[in-house]
């Protein structure tokens, strides 16, 4: 997972598990049932875990640009030996 | 979050998170409902007095009492359980006050309507009523209904039957 496939995919678990518990807790609320609001919660993080925890190719669109590689030394000159 | 276990973490306890914040609110969602919705206590009272002793120098009373009430407006989301007991109040003169649980029961949420409704007639107490001394002798016994609110978040409060509605008897001034 590169670093904007980590803030992708922080961001998404964020929202995915508020949005389950906020409709859940309404829900719950409106049927006076607490198991409604952990019901809709565990789904919540249920997708979360399938969704932001695997490496899925969407995490990994934008690879770190590494610098060219210098060369090994001991194909330089050889050193110089006192 | 660059690793599998690092973002498993990462989500198990944001998750944990917001379940904590959702049950803080459902608890604040009813912070004031004792304030208006209370249990309807039809009657509760003697129905009989079976016995009156005493056992190795502490006087014991047994009885049995009628219990019509509807627990019904105390249930709410964030209830759990009701634990519901009769309290036996009276004065002597070593104590100015004291007070037996005779009776419990306890209600879930997830009974049906019927068993929070209390309709018990003629009911056995569970615990004798057991004074401290040989006292009990023509004393005034105050019944009462209390009742534990047990929440799924937030703290363990009490409720009771309002002051003035209680029914009295006076124990009998002998042994029986």
């Amino acid at each position: 997972m590169d670093y904007e496939g980590q803030k992708l995919s922080e961001i998404l678990f964020y929202y995915i598990i508020i949005l389950f518990g906020v409709i859940g807790w309404i829900y719950g609320y409106f049927l006076q049932d607490f198991t409604y609001v952990f019901y809709s919660w565990g789904v919540g993080v249920g997708i979360s875990i399938l969704l932001c925890v695997p490496d899925w190719p969407i995490y990994n669109k934008h690879p770190v640009k590494w610098l060219e590689s210098i060369p090994d030394r001991s194909q330089e000159e050889p050193k110089k030996s006192k | 979050m660059h690793t599998v276990w690092v973002r498993l973490n990462a989500v198990v306890f944001f998750g944990l998170t917001v379940l904590l914040c959702l049950s803080i609110l459902a608890a604040l969602s009813k912070f004031n409902h004792t304030a208006h919705y209370q249990p309807i206590i039809k009657k509760l009272a003697l129905n009989n007095m079976k016995s009156l002793k005493n056992h190795g120098g502490v006087d014991r009373a047994l009885l049995s009492f009628d219990l019509q009430a509807d627990m019904t407006p105390a249930f709410h989301w964030n209830i759990k359980q009701l634990f519901v007991y009769v309290i036996a109040t009276y004065k002597t003169d070593t104590n100015p006050k004291n007070q037996i649980v005779l009776w419990d029961r306890i209600i879930e949420n997830t009974d049906p309507p019927e068993k929070k409704q209390l309709n018990e007639k003629n009911v056995f107490v569970k615990y004798g009523l057991v004074d401290q001394g040989a006292e009990l002798r023509g004393k005034e016994v105050e019944l009462s209904l209390h009742w534990d609110h047990m929440p799924l978040t937030g703290t363990l409060f009490v409720g009771k039957q309002k002051e003035g509605t209680e029914s009295a008897f006076v124990l009998p001034a002998e042994y029986l």
